[in-house]
């Protein structure tokens, strides 16, 4: 409950000493002049926003196809973002926008690879620090639990818990209502405690 | 409140996303309900074992594989030249085609179709947009091949308002259609990696045309039928033969637009004169 409290602040500096609120205030602060030198064909420019945001990219790609084809699609995704960077009109965030891409990739792939269905996107671990602590366990539990998702709740329930970005956002980069995103986390994280109690969880 | 209004409002409570008044209302009910509450609490354990998650590092030699790519992009632009295309397209281009083109059109062997070959077949699924199988039905059952081709790309309906507000550009189907065609439908499809307006119109013969509109950077992969290159009203315009009906693509600022289902060469032509103009919002 003192979770529900704390998210009373303004979403986007709720939880600055999270991973997700630390990398997408970086990219909100991505200025206008790196994303309008890289309009230009500036590789610098274009580095400078890959170094900036990639990793965000990556991690939702290794846990919305996996991780044998987050390489490619990551790359893919920044193939498409420089491509078609003359389009990026800034009346959203450059890093909403590049969420965007990126979950469109990922539906897109698993749609291709007909592997949309949760069951057969299995968990590969991630996690290899030594020892079995329960915070350990609890979290290969949550991978687990998390790949069991539908593609469209889990890449909402990413894009706010992992990546913490607020409704709005959420919704600009799924390209859905507010009231969607609501919706669609209220089923993720209710399906999300169905799984991770199949699996064992003892809340 | 009750429950069921509350449940509903949970994840948006818990994520300090409802208006003041709700998120008031919302906790009064939490104070009495324990149901509501453990429900409240589960979220809270799910979003601390989701911050301590994992943070898989992207491999560091992906920046140079982007940029090889990203140079290669460059070697080939502008357009490329007509020493990358194909030499086979052209040779197995019906005779029929080659006639009236050469009646109406000057063909000019410019490269537009080098965009096509930038990706090897069995990329285009991935990287293309692929009109393959909406051609093999076009000609026969328009509409089923719309339904195939929503299926495909979840399309969905829209209006030209819309599809430009959703764009961030204005379509070239704003502009209006070619005297003697009627807007039927708009659609948005999600193509790879774009999305793409797409107008059905309805001519006064009955005829179907769909026009495309999409990115530069989304080759069209019209299967592996034979192809040329015309210059139509001035425009470099690459034209395949689909059973009784033509399908054109051309450049139009940093977009691509698509006709399919065009009668002949005469109303390609007229297609491009009427959609090429100057866009507003380019």
């Amino acid at each position: 409950m003192t979770s529900a409290a704390l998210r009373r602040i303004a979403p986007l500096a709720a939880s600055n000493t999270s991973r997700g609120a630390r990398k997408w205030t970086q990219m909100q602060d991505t200025t206008a002049e790196i994303v309008a030198a890289a309009q230009r064909g500036d590789r610098d420019a274009q580095r400078e926003l890959y170094e900036l945001s990639h990793q965000n990219v990556y991690r939702l790609m290794v846990r919305m196809v996996g991780l044998q084809d987050a390489d490619d699609l990551t790359q893919q995704v920044f193939l498409q973002a420089f491509r078609r960077i003359d389009q990026f009109s800034g009346r959203s965030q450059f890093s909403t926008w590049l969420y965007r891409l990126a979950v469109n990739e990922s539906l897109q792939h698993l749609r291709r690879s007909k592997r949309a269905h949760f069951h057969v996107l299995e968990h590969e671990p991630m996690d290899h620090s030594s020892g079995h602590s329960d915070n350990v366990e609890q979290k290969d539990l949550l991978e687990r639990a998390l790949a069991r998702l539908e593609p469209d709740l889990r890449s909402t329930f990413l894009l706010r818990e992992v990546e913490d970005l607020p409704y709005g956002e959420i919704a600009l980069a799924l390209d859905v209502p507010e009231g969607t995103v609501g919706s669609r986390l209220n089923r993720a994280r209710r399906e999300l405690k169905q799984h991770l109690l199949e699996l064992g969880w003892e809340p | 409140m009750n429950c069921s209004e509350v449940q509903e409002r949970l994840s948006a409570y818990f994520d300090g996303e409802l208006a003041d008044e709700e998120q008031t209302a919302v906790a009064a009910h939490l104070e009495g309900c324990s149901a509501c509450g453990e429900e409240l609490a589960v979220f809270g354990k799910l979003s601390e074992m989701s911050a301590s998650l994992a943070d898989p590092q992207a491999p560091t030699h992906l920046w140079n594989d982007l940029e090889a790519k990203l140079d290669n992009d460059e070697d080939h632009n502008p357009m490329p030249s007509v020493a990358v295309a194909p030499p086979s397209r052209s040779q197995r281009f019906p005779p029929r085609l080659f006639a009236i083109a050469a009646t109406v059109l000057v063909a000019v062997g410019l490269g537009v179709a080098g965009y096509k070959i930038w990706f090897s077949p069995d990329e285009h699924d991935h990287l293309a947009i692929n009109f393959e199988h909406y051609l093999e039905e076009f000609d026969k059952d328009p509409e089923k091949a719309q339904r195939i081709l929503l299926a495909k790309y979840d399309g969905r309906p829209t209006t030209v308002q819309e599809a430009a507000a959703k764009l961030q550009y204005e379509p070239v189907i704003a502009k209006g259609l070619p005297s003697g065609c009627s807007l039927k439908d708009v659609y948005l499809l999600d193509m790879p990696c774009c999305t793409c307006a797409q107008a059905v119109c309805r001519c006064d013969d009955g005829q179907h045309i769909a026009v495309f509109e999409h990115d530069l950077d989304q080759p069209v992969w019209f299967g592996d039928r034979p192809s040329i290159d015309c210059l139509c009203d001035g425009k470099p315009t690459n034209i395949v033969q689909i059973d009784d009906r033509l399908a054109a693509t051309w450049k139009q600022g940093n977009r691509y637009i698509t006709v399919i289902g065009a009668r002949d060469l005469e109303d390609v032509t007229r297609f491009v004169a009427h959609l090429s103009g100057p866009k507003p919002n380019g």
